[in-house]
């Protein structure tokens, strides 16, 4: 079977020197030959690496910047009050202990797939099957949530305009959110240049205008401004909503481990990897633990919860007034935008990585030839995608996003561990977790326990996909043998 | 200088889009050492992994085309192939690597006969003059050495500047006959430049050192080659020493 390791024959290709080793690569693994710029196939072949650290954490940060601001804020108050600060917090804290373990793998297999390349060479296709359907779907999700979170402030932008009376009697959430869904499928389906830049754009003005925003929102909570905040018990809905919440609002955090989806593009990989994956968790960790405690100060959390997905508005109105509203406005436009468009590209790639090892037919990676694109996996996240912005309720998309990365997510930490333990020849990262075995062991264990909190719904419609998952994998892959993985020998 | 007298060129072709090297352009390269860099860009949304498994066998075949029809004309020749996001990004890289001494930025040319060749003092001329010579020793085809100076005070040390290149050039191997001289009074050496390129085939300038006009503008040598109808091939300025790449690859002056 196909293990993307059949190169041409070698040309009279020179080599380049400077550390780089070609053809000693274990065919298990061909992680051709990783220098700082460029991945020497065994063929000669060459493929350039583009994406520096900036834009690592630009799409790291552009991933998960849009939900934990602009849309969870009122919902997570509205669940745990002024200790939902916390679930974010403990949501970063996972994070973290994932990122580290996703870090040395990616810089172990710099290739395109990410966690499901990991977990498929560390455990075997059965699993590689489980975590990369789940990675399609999760990612759908996440991107008809992102769209969701949108087509909210799209709406609050009408509402501004006082247009929205007129069209009121429309399902506008599910008109604006699958309208924009199939613009920004068509737009990654038929090129878009320079989209790394203006992504990259994006998330510089974004972390801008939240600066400006969180910054005068914490002194005048802190009552440099002479603001009363409102009085509240921190903890109103007891401890254990902190760990339902944080079991909602972990979509936030479903954006590190992109980065190694395209960790084959990343210049200089044993450094910017995982300075892009830890960063971006930290920096939006940060900006959303502030964010829940500049909002819970303005509004109590019952008034944060009534006001929505689109809360952070009224909160800015009550900080900055009218200006302070529309440019927050303006950035959740972008963020929940920003947030899909990286989604619905991940979700791609992780179709690509399964069709590249026969789990799915290879019509599916098939690049269109005139765009360049990979039309039909882009098709096939679209399509799924704007059904459920259609059907989907913001917390259950956002659950079951959270419940199929998790699961991933706990299994990279099991990969890890395994890999390390049997310590194949090929596995050489150029980063090591610190503190192993405890990161590990704890990342797969909160992972793991992190889904027991969600609700029975997003619960059972995550166990569907999963078993789903299973089901196809023995209907059609279950002789393929990824090549050199002792699970499949 | 370098030990050996072989001049490098890299040669970037788009290799699956049916990019075509004139005939007379690889003529004129059958006395180099010619890096044939072949590479396919694609758009961001697709992996270049990806694009590598579709499109890999159909580039090698048609590198080997032309491979077959550099080597035919004479040529040494090393290939590369790279699939890539950013096609400036891997130019630079493989001229850098493959230790190049000038890249070709290839415009249609039905015919070679006259290369203009503008000589600054400031910029690289040992590596002009060997790669000037490279292209001017098949004795098929004239150089001119093109010399822009801004008042007439300067013309006879621009005269001297060009005889000095011109032996020079003799010393390499390039019939004397067939180097002709011109020093130009002009306010402004680029228009003067464009405008002297125009009944010439070819232009072999030096790259100048990134300016905040040249990235805002576009670099020196990429505006004459969109602004003059031919191929333009860039001689590389020595690499800037850095300071982890202290292995030095670029020319001693």
């Amino acid at each position: 079977m196909s293990d993307g390791n059949d190169g041409g024959s070698v040309l009279g290709a020179d080599p380049p020197g400077d550390g780089v080793r070609v053809g000693d690569a274990d065919p298990a693994v061909d992680v051709g030959a990783a220098a700082n710029e460029v991945t020497v196939l065994e063929s000669g072949t060459e493929l350039e690496r583009t994406i520096g650290l900036r834009g690592g954490l630009a799409i790291g940060i552009g991933t998960m910047v849009g939900a934990g601001i602009f849309v969870f804020p009122g919902l997570a108050a509205g669940q745990a009050g002024p200790a939902a600060a916390l679930s974010f917090a403990l949501g970063a804290v996972i994070a973290l202990l994932v990122a580290l373990p996703t870090s040395e793998l990616a810089t172990a297999m710099p290739k395109s797939g990410g966690a499901y390349y990991f977990i498929s060479r560390a455990m075997g296709s059965a699993f590689g099957a489980v975590v990369g359907i789940g990675l399609w779907l999760g990612l759908v999700f996440a991107s008809a949530f992102y769209l969701v979170g949108f087509a909210q402030y799209a709406i609050a932008v009408l509402a501004e305009l006082g247009a929205a009376s007129m069209v009121s009697d429309l399902p506008l959430v599910a008109l604006l959110g699958v309208g924009f869904g199939v613009v920004l499928t068509a737009l990654s389906m038929f090129g878009t240049e320079n989209a790394t830049k203006l992504q990259n754009s994006i998330v510089s003005l974004l972390l801008g205008i939240l600066l400006v925003f969180l910054v005068y929102g914490s002194l005048d909570t802190l009552g440099l401004f002479g603001r009363q905040t409102v009085p509240e018990e921190f903890m109103p809905y007891g401890t254990l909503s902190i760990f339902t919440t944080a079991a909602l609002v972990f979509t936030s955090y479903l954006g590190f481990a992109q980065v190694a989806t395209v960790a084959g593009e990343i210049t200089k990989p044993g450094r910017n990897l995982p300075l892009a994956m830890v960063g971006s968790v930290v920096v939006v960790g940060v900006l959303y633990v502030v964010t829940i405690l500049v909002s819970t100060g303005a509004f109590g959390s019952a008034q944060l919860a009534a006001f929505g997905e689109t809360a952070i508005v009224e909160v800015a109105r009550s900080y900055l007034g009218f200006p302070g509203a529309v440019a927050i406005l303006i950035a959740g436009l972008l963020a929940t935008v920003s947030s899909a468009n990286a989604s619905i590209l991940s979700s791609s790639r992780a179709l690509y990585a399964l069709s590249r090892d026969a789990l799915v037919p290879p019509q599916l990676a098939r690049i269109n030839l005139r765009y360049g694109t990979p039309h039909i996996a882009l098709a096939l996240v679209g399509g799924p995608t704007v059904v459920l912005v259609a059907v989907g309720r913001t917390e259950v998309l956002a659950e079951v996003a959270s419940f199929l990365h998790l699961v991933t997510y706990g299994l990279i930490c099991v990969a890890l561990i395994g890999l390390r333990r049997s310590n194949p020849a090929w596995y050489n990262p150029s980063f090591r977790v610190p503190g192993y075995p405890v990161v590990p062991v704890l990342g797969a264990l909160a992972s793991f326990s992190l889904v027991a909190f969600m609700q029975p719904l997003s619960q059972a419609v995550g166990v569907a996909v999963a078993l789903a998952a299973l089901v196809w994998y023995f209907a059609y892959a279950r002789d393929v043998r990824l090549k050199g993985v002792s699970a499949d020998a | 200088m370098r030990d050996s007298p072989d001049v490098r060129v890299l040669v970037p072709v788009a290799v699956l889009e049916g990019q075509v090297i004139p005939d007379q352009l690889i003529h004129l390269l059958s006395e180099t050492t010619v890096v044939l860099l072949a590479y396919h860009e694609i758009p961001e949304q697709t992996a270049p992994e990806q694009a590598r498994e579709q499109f890999e066998p159909k580039a090698r075949e048609e590198l080997d085309e032309l491979v077959s029809v550099f080597e035919s004309a004479g040529a040494t020749v090393e290939t590369r192939l790279v699939f890539t996001h950013d096609v400036d990004q891997t130019t630079e890289r493989i001229a850098t690597e493959a230790e190049c001494d000038a890249v070709l930025l290839s415009n249609p040319a039905p015919t070679i006969d006259r290369v203009i060749v503008p000589i600054k003092e400031a910029i690289n001329l040992e590596t002009i003059t060997r790669v000037a010579a490279a292209v001017g020793k098949r004795g098929d085809v004239e150089l001119t050495l093109f010399h822009a100076v801004e008042d007439d005070g300067a013309v006879s040390d621009g005269e001297a500047l060009l005889d000095e290149v011109a032996n020079d050039l003799a010393v390499l191997g390039v019939n004397r006959e067939h180097v002709s001289r011109v020093v130009v009074v002009a306010q402004n050496p680029l228009q003067a430049l464009i405008e002297g390129a125009d009944d010439h085939d070819l232009v072999v300038m030096g790259e100048e050192k990134p300016t905040l006009r040249g990235r805002l503008f576009g670099e020196t040598s990429d505006r004459v080659a969109e602004q003059t109808v031919g191929p333009v091939l860039v001689v590389r300025r020595p690499l800037d020493p850095e300071p982890d790449d202290a292995d030095g690859t670029g020319d001693s002056e």
